[in-house]
């Protein structure tokens, strides 16, 4: 027991350099992380859209019919800018709005002199998508307003020759316009409650990737980490190990120990820093998740150690890890949720890295889920012990 | 070729994402009546949105959970019925992924479209009813399109300014960021293989041949310049030839470029020299160049002490300075 001490010791001391190796991994992390959340952030980038607003009128229809435009639902994708003529030209023209509209003053007295509110809409380019969707809203609202008042003036101009009285009639009018309003505000009840479904399982898209890339580099720390090994074999430091009396067994449980280790100096930090900034940090989170990092990484380890001893060419070795965890990484959804693809949806359930996804995320595991670790860890034990061990 | 392969198909990619429709909607039409037929022609209509009516809800369901569809839209059995009864509420309903907030903006041009069937319809009733039947729908949509324009309350006026859409400022900075990292790159292998050249003495050979150390150097930024400048020209011709960029201040690029590369050729120089050993070399050149991305991309602009020093350092944060 004290020699396998000793082994540990050895083993942590000669890799202590591995912690730089960890923090240009944090680098990486971080601009990955960071190239995700814009990319995120930027889905929607074909709608984030800016609007001026020079509006001189403070008549109640103008309030409505802006307020109706800017409800909630649509600030996320609409910025309004209260501006001016001059300043929203000068903001048209540096593509910083992509349109400019333009409300009188006294525009809605118009209408009781019985002409119609004029409203400008100034657009910069012809070719920009979201120009033309807002040209078509803005037409529709003003369209369906436009409309609602035709019909009733119809139907007003029947009462009238029907012989209503005036104020009835006025009343009439009255009463539909409420009605009409009503509706127009609370437009949104011609959908029935939203079937709204989740591809992240069940989490946002920067959450979800922020784990995928947890995994990744988990990944990547570890293959790293056993670069040295090639060099222990082709030195003899393994043939020595075992001169000395310890078992290959013993050597390659050492090794597989501290680099767990050292990857939880990265792996575990970037959890609490996430917990964090969910607001959920707190001491127990992290110790629940120290094993199921534990169990993580075991195959990860093993799979890593065997390709290092199996596949002797550097570039070969490369290539096999590539493509061994890209495709693996892939069809579990690493690089985009895969739903609706009913035989993968099937095959990512028994694929372990989206297992190890789902206990880092803490979603429940089933028995496909289940089936699938414990048949790679199986597999690859069974190689490690054909392949590794009986190595040197 | 890998180096323009990549920075040209990235950029181009975002570009032509960003130029698709807005909207890629499914449409299920349960209803099956003319009106609905109608609505969905309507919706058809808009250039903005690409619009797949559906026969199977399944299918339809698969093909947005796969990414076919922003949105679907069902439209539900009595759709016409219900319009024409003088209600509104829950006619259609839609399938969504959580994240996709964009759609929030189709779904009340599509509320506008219904509520405007649905105030025609509710108001033809109203007219029909008053005169005990004898006002019939053709009268209704004669008078409707005759009155149309007098009884207008609001009118659109829609102005160019004549501005043609700039190159987008994202499509510059993806393609200067792939760009300057790969020549980062591409100038730190080159100094591995000066490291190289040293402790093969190909150095002395040459020192031996009457070619100094100095001269070698030279020669070899020269070549390094000279290859790099030609991916960039070739990658921004590429560019300007798909029509992603429509103008470009050349010159100023240019010198940007050229004086970004030979400084980076200097840092590697100096790594070379000071660092003598492979694997070191390699660890503080990746170091350099992920702190370059880090220091230069405004991740940490104004929230740690001495940061804007720090990344003054880096020569990638004038580039983006000059450039962008």
């Amino acid at each position: 027991m004290t020699s396998y001490k000793k082994l540990l010791g050895v083993e942590f001391k000669r890799n202590y350099k591995q912690l730089l190796n960890m923090l240009l991994l944090l680098g990486l992390f971080i601009i990955l992380i960071n190239g995700i959340i814009y990319l995120v952030t930027n889905e929607k980038l074909k709608l984030d859209t800016s609007i001026g607003l020079v509006v001189e009128d403070s008549a109640m229809e103008i309030n409505m019919l802006l307020g109706s435009i800017r409800n909630d639902e649509l600030s996320d994708i609409i910025t309004f800018r209260e501006t001016s003529m001059t300043e929203g030209e000068a903001l048209l023209k540096n593509d910083e709005i992509i349109a400019l509209i333009h409300v009188e003053e006294n525009t809605f007295e118009a209408l009781e002199s019985g002409e119609s509110a004029k409203i400008s809409m100034t657009v910069g380019s012809r070719e920009d998508i979201r120009v033309v969707f807002l040209s078509n809203y803005i037409e529709n609202m003003v369209e369906m307003l436009n409309s609602s008042q035709n019909s009733a003036m119809i139907y007003y101009e029947l009462l009238r020759e029907n012989g209503t009285p005036y104020e009835e009639r006025i009343d009439e009018l009255n009463r539909l316009s409420m009605k009409y309003v009503e509706a127009f505000i609370f437009r949104s009840r011609v959908f029935v409650k939203d079937d709204v479904y989740n591809k992240f399982l069940g989490l946002t898209a920067i959450d979800y990737y922020y784990h995928v890339l947890l995994i990744v580099l988990m990944i990547l720390a570890s293959i790293v980490y056993h670069n040295k090994l090639e060099d222990d074999l082709k030195n003899k430091v393994i043939t020595r190990l075992i001169n000395t009396g310890y078992s290959l067994k013993e050597i390659y449980l050492t090794k597989v120990v501290i680099s767990i280790f050292y990857v939880a100096l990265l792996i575990l930090p970037l959890k609490a820093g996430y917990l964090l900034l969910m607001n959920q940090f707190n001491f127990l989170n992290i110790i629940k998740f120290i094993p199921v990092y534990i169990i993580a990484i075991i195959p990860i380890q093993l799979i890593i150690i065997t390709i290092y001893i199996l596949v002797k060419n550097d570039i070969t070795r490369d290539i096999v890890f590539l493509l061994f965890f890209s495709s693996l990484g892939f069809f579990s959804g690493f690089a985009m949720p895969l739903e609706g693809l009913p035989v993968l949806d099937v095959m990512k359930e028994y694929n372990f890295l989206h297992v190890i996804l789902k206990a880092f995320i803490k979603r429940s595991l089933n028995i496909s889920n289940l089936v699938g670790f414990l048949g790679i860890l199986v597999a690859v034990v069974f190689l490690f012990k054909r392949e590794a061990i009986r190595f040197d | 070729m890998a180096v323009i392969l990549l920075s040209v198909g990235l950029t181009y990619t975002y570009h032509k994402a960003i130029e698709q429709n807005i909207y890629k909607v499914g449409i299920i039409d349960l209803d099956q009546s003319q009106t609905s037929k109608e609505f969905i022609e309507l919706l058809d209509n808009q250039k903005e949105i690409d619009l797949n009516l559906e026969d199977s809800p399944s299918v339809a369901q698969r093909k947005l959970k796969s990414g076919d569809y922003h949105i679907l839209y069902t439209i539900k059995n009595g759709f016409e019925e219900t319009l024409k009864s003088g209600e509104y509420k829950d006619i259609l309903g839609y399938s969504k992924e959580s994240s996709m907030q964009m759609t929030a903006w189709l779904n009340d041009f599509i509320s506008l479209k219904v509520l405007k069937e649905w105030a025609y319809y509710d108001l033809y009733n109203l007219v029909a009813q008053a005169s005990l039947g004898e006002y019939t729908l053709a009268d209704y949509e004669k008078a409707y399109s005759e009155n149309l324009e007098n009884n207008e309350i609001i009118s659109l006026d829609i102005d160019h300014l004549g501005v043609n859409k700039k190159v987008s400022g994202e499509e510059k900075k993806i393609f200067v960021s792939l760009i300057s990292v790969f020549m980062m790159l591409v100038t730190m292998s080159y100094g591995k293989e000066v490291l190289s050249e040293r402790e093969l003495n190909i150095v002395n050979r040459l020192k031996v041949s009457g070619i100094s150390e100095v001269k070698y150097l030279v020669n070899k930024g020269i070549i390094l310049l000279i290859y790099l400048l030609m991916i960039l020209i070739i990658s921004a011709l590429i560019l300007i030839s798909l029509g992603v960029f429509k103008e470009l201040n050349l010159i100023i690029d240019l010198l940007a470029f050229t004086a970004f590369i030979m400084i980076n050729y200097l840092v590697t120089l100096l790594l070379v020299y000071l660092l003598k050993d492979k694997g070191k070399y390699l660890l503080v050149t990746q170091g350099y160049i992920l702190f370059s991305i880090l220091m230069s991309s405004d991740l940490f602009k104004g929230n740690l002490p001495l940061v804007n020093q720090v990344k003054g350092i880096f020569p990638l944060t004038y580039l983006f300075e000059m450039i962008l």
